[in-house]
C-alpha cells in the first residue's frame, strides 16, 4: 500500500462528529420518507411476554404499573401501546398506575388509552382505570398488593375508586389476587415489584424496559422471576407482529411506533457498524505509517 | 393557511424546542442553554404542583383534617391526627439548615435509613436468592428423573375412598376411617357391624357406606352409626375399582395423566407442550407403589394413591423442559463464564499456575463480550430517542407543513 493511500486512509481515525451525526441524521430519516419493510425475528423473551399476557382468564385483570414519561418515549412509547392494544384486542380489562414517576407519566398513558379505545370500542372505567401516581417504593408496592384502593383512593381524574357507578372497573380490583399479571413499563422498570408486590411470588411479572438496561435483566427471564421481557423498540417491534400474526386484520397498527421505528433504527445501526469499521480501518492505516516511518 | 397556523403554532413551539437542543450537537451555545433552563425550570415547576395534588393532598393532607373534624365530634376516624406526626416527622429533614437544631434531623435520618436497610435486606435476598439457586445448571442429561415425593401416609381402603373438602373417608372390611386429607390427622375411626362392600358417599348430613345389602349412615363430624338401613334400588351399586385393570386419572394442572396398572403409577403427557419439548404421550415418571393400587385421585399438583393396607399422597414434580444440545451448550457457556469472571474478581491470592491464569483471562474475555452487548444496547436506547425526536419532526411538523404548502 503506498504512502499516500495509508495517509488517506489514516484520517479515517478521526472523521469529524459533526459529519457522523449529518450521516446518522440523513439515514435515519430515509425510512421515514420512503416506507421500507424489513423482516424481523421474534425473541423467546418477548413471546414469552405475550404468552403470558395472552393467558389471562375472564375475571382477571392486568396491571400496568406505567412510570415512564417523554424522557424515554423513544422506547417506552411503543411498548406501552403495543401492550394496551394487546390487552383492548383480547378484551382484558387493566389497570395502570404510576409509582415514584414523574407527574408527567399518568397523562403520558392515557394519551395512549384514549387512542387506542377509539379504535376497539373501549370505555374508561369499565375496561381501563388510570389510578394515577403515587410515591413510596417498595412499601408501596406491598401496599397495592394487599389493597388497592387504600392506595389509590381516586383515580388520575380525581373520582372515587369506591364509585363503581363511574369505574365498575373498580369492583374487581381490590388486591393483588384479582391481578392476573403484572407488566412493569419504564426506562429501568423497578425489580423491587418482583419481591414486594406478591410476596407469594405467584404472580407473573413481565417488563418492558429500554435497551440500554436490559443486559441486567436477561438474568431474571432465565431465572423465572420475570416471565417476559420486552426490549426496547425492538421489542414493540416484534410484539407488534405477535398481535399481527394472532390477530390479522382485526390489529389496527396505524401510528403505531414499534414497526415504525425499527426500519430507521436498523439503518442507524448500519451507519454506526460502518463508521466503526471505518476507525478501525484508520487505526489500522496510521499504525502503518507509523511502522514505516519508523522503518525508515 | 390561517386554519393551519391555528391548529400548528404548539407544533412550532414543540420543533423549535427539540432544534433548539440539538444545536449543541454543533457546538454549545446559549440558545441551548435557554432551552436546557426553561425545561428544568417547567419539569420542576409542574412537579411541586403535582406532588402536592396527587401524593401530599389526598393522601396526607385530607386524612389529617378528617382526624380532626372527627376529634372535634365530626364523622371518620379520629386516628388521622396522627398524619400530623409524619409531617412534623419530614419537616424534621430541613432542620438541617439550622445549626442549633441540626441534630434533631438526624431522628427523620435514622428512621429512614433505617427503614431503607431492612427494606434493601428482604429486597436482596428477594431478588438474588432465586438468581444464585437459577446458577446451578444442567451440564449434562440427567438419568435420574424427577419423581414424585411422598407427602403423606394415609390409610388404606378397599375402594375409592370419600373425599369431601379436608375431609377423606377410608374402608377396609370393618373399619371406615377418617382422616384430614391434607394433614393426615386421624379425627374417627368406626368398626361396622358388617364389612363394607363399596365406596362411601355424601348423603345429605351423612355419609353412606354400603354394607351388603345394607346402607350405614355415619355421622361425619364424630362417626358414630346414625342409621342401618336396608339399600333401596335407587342407590347405586356398589363397584370395586380394583377391577378395573388400568385406572386413568387426567391430572390437568400440569397437562399431565396418571395412569396406574397393578402397582406402577405414570406421569405421561397429555398434550404437547405441557414443557418446552415435551410432547404428548412421553412419560415424564413413573413410580411404583407398594401393593396393587386400588384408586387414583388429584388435586392441585398432589395425588392420592390408594392400596387395600395404605394410601399416601404424592407431591408431583411440575414437568421439566426437555433440554437440547444448544441448551446444555448455553449451560456450560455460562458456568464457565461465572467461574471465569469470578476468579477474576478474587484478589484475595496471586494467581499462580495455568488454570487460575487462564480461568482469569477467560474472565476478562467474557466481560468484555458482555460489556459489548451492553454498548449495542445503549447505541439502540440512544437511536430510539433520536429516532422519536425526527419522527416527531418529519411526520408532525414538516409533513403537515408540506400538505399546507404545496396541496
Amino acid at each position: 500500500m503506498t504512502d499516500r493511500t495509508l495517509k488517506s486512509l489514516a484520517r479515517l481515525e478521526v472523521i469529524p462528529r459533526r459529519t457522523i451525526y449529518l450521516f446518522l441524521f440523513v439515514a435515519c430519516a430515509i425510512p421515514f420518507l420512503v416506507p421500507i419493510r424489513l423482516p424481523l425475528h421474534i425473541w423467546k423473551e418477548t413471546r414469552s411476554a405475550f404468552d403470558v399476557t395472552s393467558k389471562c382468564p375472564p375475571g382477571k385483570v392486568i396491571a400496568i404499573s406505567s412510570s415512564w414519561v417523554s424522557g424515554s418515549q423513544g422506547e417506552n412509547w411503543p411498548q406501552y401501546e403495543a401492550v394496551v392494544a394487546h390487552c383492548m384486542l383480547s378484551n382484558i380489562p387493566f389497570v395502570v398506575f404510576a409509582v415514584d414517576a414523574d407527574p408527567m407519566a399518568p397523562q403520558m398513558a392515557e394519551i395512549i388509552n384514549q387512542r387506542e379505545a377509539k379504535r376497539y370500542g373501549k370505555v374508561y372505567g369499565r375496561d381501563w382505570v388510570n389510578l394515577g401516581l403515587t410515591r413510596g417504593a417498595p412499601l408501596t408496592m406491598g401496599a397495592i398488593g394487599r389493597s388497592v384502593k387504600t392506595v389509590f383512593q381516586t383515580d388520575f381524574q380525581h373520582t372515587s375508586t369506591e364509585d363503581y357507578a363511574k369505574l365498575p372497573l373498580m369492583k374487581q380490583v381490590r388486591t393483588v389476587r384479582d391481578f392476573y399479571c403484572l407488566w412493569a413499563v419504564d426506562y429501568q422498570p423497578d425489580l423491587n415489584w418482583v419481591v414486594f408486590l406478591d410476596p407469594t411470588g405467584n404472580l407473573p411479572v413481565v417488563f418492558a424496559c429500554a435497551g440500554i438496561v436490559s443486559p441486567t435483566f436477561y438474568s431474571y427471564v432465565s431465572s423465572g422471576q420475570l416471565k417476559g421481557l420486552m426490549v426496547g423498540t425492538r421489542g414493540a417491534a416484534e410484539y407488534e407482529e405477535l398481535l399481527r400474526d394472532t390477530y390479522g386484520k382485526r390489529f389496527d397498527d396505524r401510528d403505531l411506533r414499534g414497526n415504525k421505528l425499527i426500519v430507521p433504527l436498523a439503518f442507524g445501526h448500519l451507519v454506526i457498524i460502518a463508521f466503526i469499521v471505518a476507525g478501525n480501518i484508520g487505526m489500522a492505516a496510521r499504525r502503518r505509517q507509523k511502522a514505516a516511518e519508523d522503518n525508515r | 393557511m390561517s386554519g393551519y397556523w391555528a391548529a400548528n403554532w404548539p407544533i412550532w413551539i414543540s420543533a423549535f424546542c427539540v432544534l433548539a437542543v440539538y444545536t449543541y450537537l454543533y457546538k454549545d451555545n446559549a440558545l441551548y442553554r435557554v432551552m436546557m433552563q426553561i425545561f428544568i425550570g417547567v419539569n420542576l415547576g409542574y412537579q411541586a404542583v403535582i406532588q402536592w395534588r396527587d401524593v401530599l393532598y389526598p393522601q396526607w393532607w385530607l386524612p389529617m383534617l378528617d382526624g380532626f373534624d372527627a376529634l372535634f365530634g365530626g364523622k371518620g376516624s379520629p386516628w388521622g391526627v396522627l398524619w400530623l406526626l409524619v409531617g412534623v416527622l419530614g419537616a424534621m429533614f430541613y432542620l438541617q439548615l439550622s445549626r442549633k437544631y441540626a441534630p434533631f434531623s438526624k431522628i427523620a435520618i435514622g428512621i429512614t435509613i433505617g427503614i431503607g436497610a431492612g427494606l434493601t435486606f428482604k429486597s436482596q435476598f428477594g431478588q438474588n436468592l432465586p438468581q444464585l439457586l437459577d446458577s446451578f445448571k444442567p451440564l449434562a442429561p440427567s438419568v435420574v428423573r424427577m419423581q414424585p415425593k411422598t407427602a403423606l401416609r394415609l390409610a388404606g381402603s378397599d375402594f375409592a375412598p370419600l373425599v369431601d373438602g379436608s375431609l377423606a373417608v377410608f374402608v377396609t372390611g370393618r373399619q371406615a376411617v377418617a382422616q384430614e386429607v391434607m394433614g393426615g390427622v386421624e379425627l374417627w375411626r368406626t368398626t361396622l357391624p358388617s364389612p363394607a362392600s363399596g365406596s362411601p358417599v355424601v348423603s345429605g348430613q351423612f355419609i353412606d357406606v354400603p354394607a351388603g345389602t345394607n346402607v350405614l349412615e355415619l355421622d361425619p363430624s364424630s362417626g358414630a352409626i346414625v342409621a342401618n338401613r336396608r339399600s333401596t334400588a335407587t342407590e347405586p351399586p356398589a363397584v370395586a375399582l380394583e377391577a378395573q385393570a388400568v385406572y386413568r386419572q387426567p391430572q390437568y394442572i400440569h397437562g399431565v395423566d396418571l395412569i396406574a396398572k397393578g402397582n406402577l403409577i405414570r406421569g405421561v403427557a397429555l398434550r404437547n407442550g405441557v414443557a418446552e419439548g415435551v410432547r404428548k404421550n412421553d412419560e415424564l415418571w413413573n413410580r411404583a407403589f407398594a401393593e396393587p393400587v386400588v384408586c387414583l385421585q388429584s388435586f392441585d399438583g398432589v395425588a392420592m394413591v390408594v392400596g387395600r393396607h395404605r394410601s399416601e399422597l404424592w407431591e408431583l414434580p411440575v414437568p421439566q423442559a426437555k433440554l437440547t444440545f444448544g441448551d446444555y451448550f448455553d449451560n456450560w457457556v455460562f458456568v464457565l463464564t461465572l467461574v471465569g469472571v469470578m476468579s477474576y474478581f478474587f484478589f484475595s491470592f496471586k494467581r499462580r499456575g495455568p488454570i487460575p491464569v487462564a480461568a482469569a483471562t477467560f474472565g476478562r474475555w467474557m466481560l468484555m463480550i458482555g460489556f459489548g452487548a451492553f454498548f449495542g444496547n445503549t447505541v439502540m436506547t440512544r437511536m430510539s430517542f433520536l429516532l422519536d425526536r425526527l419522527m416527531f419532526l418529519i411526520d408532525d411538523w414538516l409533513r403537515p407543513l408540506w400538505h399546507a404548502l404545496f396541496r
